[in-house]
C-alpha cells in the first residue's frame, strides 16, 4: 500500500471518529433527558402525564422510521442553517445526531423501564422528592444498561457516517465510495473496510467493558 | 394517650373495585401490630397508603395528628422520613455499596456527610453486619439483604417502622433470625412496628396485637393472645388460617361420633391462655385417675410472651370427676366427639 492511500485511510479514519463521537456525545445529551422525561411522564406515581409521554414517543418514532439516507437529504436545509454548510464533516455530525437522538432515546427508554419498580418506591417512602427518583435510582441503576445502548448507538453511528460520504461528508465512507468504488481500487476498498471492523470491533470492547465495571 | 398512629374510617377504590372499605384501627406508641391478611385482602393497598405512598380515596390516616391523606406533596415528603419501610424483597440499589445503601435515607434528607458516616457505622452494629459495608448487595445472601433493608429503614430515626411481607421471601431459620432482630429494636428503642404479612406464624411469634384484614374490611382487631386462645374468635378466623387452630387428625376424624357408643373413647380439646411451664396436667391426669392418656396434637407455644395451651387428647373415660379436675386445670375443656378405642 502506498504512503499516499495509508494517508488517506488515516484521516478519513480520524473524520469519521469525529463524526461518531460528536453525533453520539449530542445522542446522549439529547437522549437521554427525553428518555429520562418519556418514562416518568408515563407513571403515575411520577410525573402523572401519560399524553406527553405519548406524544414524545411518537415524534422519536416517527424520526427513527425515516431511513437515514433520506433523512440526509430532507435535513439539507436544517444543516445549512446549523453548519452554515451541507457539505464536509462538522457539516454530517447534524443529520447524525437528528438520527441517533431519537435512536438512543428508545434504548435508553428501555434500560430505564427495567429498573424495579420497588426502587422507585424505596426512594419515595424514604421521603425522596421525584428528581431524586431520577438521581439516585433510575439513573445509577439503568448505568449499565444506558452504556450498553451507547455502544449499540456508536457502532450504529459508524455505519450511518459512511452514509453520510455519500453526500460529501468526508470520512472513511466517502473514502470508499470516491476511490474503492468509483475509481474500481480495490486496494482503498479493503482497507477502509479492515479500518471500520477495527473501529467497531473496539468500541464495542470499550463498551463492554465499561458496563461490565458498573454491574 | 393518644395513639401514634390512628385510621379512621379509610377507604379505597380502584375504579369500581373497593380496595380497602371502612377500616379503622389505632396503633400506640411502642406497640407491635400484625396485619394479617390472604393475598388480595388489600393489605398491600392498605400498606401503601400507610407510609403515604398511595392516598386512600377516602378516610384519615393520623400520624402523630398529622393527616397523610390530605397533606400536599411537599409536606409529605418530609412524613415519609418518618415512617421506615421494610420490602418484601429488599429493594436495595445494586449500584450502591451496602453503607452507601444505608446512607441513602440520609443523603436525602440532606445530612452532612460526617454525620452520615458515623451514623451507618452505628446501623452496621445494630444489624450485625459489620465488614460486609463495602459490599454489593449482590454479593449478601438474603437474611444479610433484609438486614441491610432494616437498617436502611431505620437510618432517618422514625417514629414507625412498616415491615411489608418483610420476612416472607426468606427461609424459616432467616425469618426467626430477621423476627430477633425486629423485636430487639422494638425493645431497645421502643419503636413502633408494624408488620404486614400472610403467614399467621410471624404474626403469632412477633405480634402484639392483630388486625385481620378480608375482602378489604377489618374483620378482627385484638391482642394476639385473646385471638388465639378464645375459641369463638378464634372460628371467626379459622378459615382464614387453618394453621392457626390445631386440627383432630385425620384417621381419627374419619371415626369419629358426636355420641358416645360401646368401647368408645372421648376426644378432648384443653385450651389455656396462661398455662404453667413445666406443665404436669397429663401426667397427674394419668396419675390421678389411672387412665392411658393419648396426645393426639398440640401442646404449649408461646404467643406474645405468654405460654399458651391448645391441645387434643384422646381418654378412655370422661368421668365427672376427670370433667371437674381438667376444668379446675384449664380455662376451657371441650369435648370433640367419640372414637372407637380399637383404631
Amino acid at each position: 500500500m502506498s504512503h499516499l492511500i495509508a494517508e488517506l485511510v488515516f484521516r478519513a479514519t480520524l473524520e469519521t471518529l469525529e463524526m461518531v463521537f460528536a453525533s453520539g456525545a449530542i445522542a446522549v445529551l439529547g437522549g437521554l433527558p427525553l428518555a429520562v422525561l418519556m418514562l416518568v411522564t408515563s407513571r403515575r406515581d411520577l410525573f402523572d402525564m401519560v399524553w406527553l409521554s405519548r406524544l414524545l414517543g411518537t415524534v422519536i418514532d416517527a424520526l427513527r422510521a425515516v431511513p437515514f439516507i433520506i433523512l440526509l437529504v430532507l435535513l439539507i436545509p436544517v444543516t445549512r442553517l446549523i453548519a452554515g454548510t451541507a457539505l464536509g464533516t462538522a457539516a454530517a455530525i447534524v443529520p447524525l445526531s437528528i438520527a441517533a437522538i431519537p435512536y438512543y432515546a428508545r434504548i435508553a427508554e428501555v434500560s430505564l423501564k427495567e429498573v424495579d419498580a420497588g426502587l422507585v418506591d424505596a426512594v419515595r417512602a424514604m421521603g425522596g422528592t421525584r428528581w431524586m427518583v431520577i438521581r439516585y435510582a433510575l439513573i445509577p441503576e439503568a448505568l449499565p444498561g444506558l452504556i450498553a445502548g451507547l455502544t449499540v448507538t456508536l457502532v450504529t453511528l459508524v455505519g450511518a457516517s459512511a452514509m453520510a460520504g455519500a453526500i460529501g461528508a468526508g470520512g472513511l465512507g466517502d473514502l470508499a465510495i470516491r476511490y474503492g468504488y468509483q475509481r474500481f481500487n480495490t486496494t482503498v476498498m479493503l482497507s477502509v473496510v479492515a479500518v471500520l471492523v477495527v473501529v467497531v470491533m473496539s468500541i464495542q470492547a470499550a463498551g463492554n467493558m465499561v458496563a461490565r465495571r458498573l454491574r | 394517650m393518644t395513639p401514634l398512629l390512628e385510621i379512621r374510617n379509610v377507604s379505597h377504590q380502584f375504579g369500581d373495585h373497593s380496595a380497602l372499605t371502612n377500616v379503622s384501627f389505632s396503633v400506640e406508641q411502642g406497640d407491635i401490630l400484625g396485619i394479617i391478611g390472604r393475598s388480595g385482602a388489600g393489605k398491600s393497598t392498605l400498606l401503601r397508603c400507610l407510609c403515604a405512598l398511595q392516598k386512600p380515596t377516602e378516610g384519615e390516616i393520623l400520624l402523630n395528628g398529622a393527616d397523610l391523606v390530605s397533606l400536599p406533596e411537599r409536606a409529605l415528603v418530609l412524613e415519609r422520613r418518618r415512617i421506615g419501610l421494610v420490602f418484601q424483597h429488599f429493594n436495595l440499589l445494586n449500584s450502591r455499596t451496602v453503607a452507601a445503601n444505608i446512607a441513602l435515607p440520609l443523603e436525602i434528607s440532606g445530612i452532612p456527610s460526617s454525620r452520615r458516616r458515623a451514623r451507618v457505622k452505628e446501623l452496621i452494629e445494630i444489624v450485625g453486619l459489620e465488614g460486609h459495608e463495602n459490599k454489593r448487595p449482590s454479593q449478601l445472601s438474603g437474611g444479610q439483604k433484609q438486614r441491610v433493608g432494616i437498617a436502611r429503614a431505620l437510618a432517618t430515626e422514625p417514629v414507625l417502622l412498616l415491615c411489608d411481607e418483610a420476612t416472607s421471601a426468606l427461609d424459616p431459620e432467616t425469618t426467626a433470625s430477621v423476627l430477633d432482630l425486629l423485636a430487639e429494636i422494638n425493645r431497645r428503642l421502643g419503636l413502633t412496628i408494624i408488620l404486614i404479612t400472610h403467614e399467621m406464624d410471624v404474626v403469632r411469634r412477633f405480634a402484639r396485637r392483630v388486625v385481620v384484614l378480608e375482602h378489604g374490611k377489618v374483620v378482627e382487631n385484638s391482642p394476639v393472645v385473646t385471638l388465639l386462645s378464645d375459641p369463638s374468635r378464634n372460628e371467626n378466623i379459622a378459615h382464614l388460617f387453618p394453621d392457626t387452630l390445631i386440627q383432630i387428625p385425620s384417621d381419627q376424624k374419619a371415626y369419629l361420633q358426636t355420641d358416645p357408643f360401646p368401647a368408645s373413647e372421648v376426644l378432648l380439646r384443653l385450651g389455656d391462655t396462661a398455662a404453667s411451664l413445666p406443665s404436669a396436667l397429663l401426667s397427674e391426669l394419668g396419675r390421678n385417675f389411672g387412665a392411658d392418656i393419648r396426645l393426639l396434637n398440640g401442646g404449649i407455644t408461646q404467643v406474645g410472651g405468654r405460654n399458651i395451651m391448645d391441645m387434643i387428647i384422646r381418654l378412655p373415660v370422661f368421668s365427672p370427676e376427670i370433667q371437674m379436675f381438667l376444668k379446675n386445670r384449664c380455662q376451657t375443656v371441650e369435648v370433640l366427639g367419640y372414637v372407637p378405642s380399637d383404631r
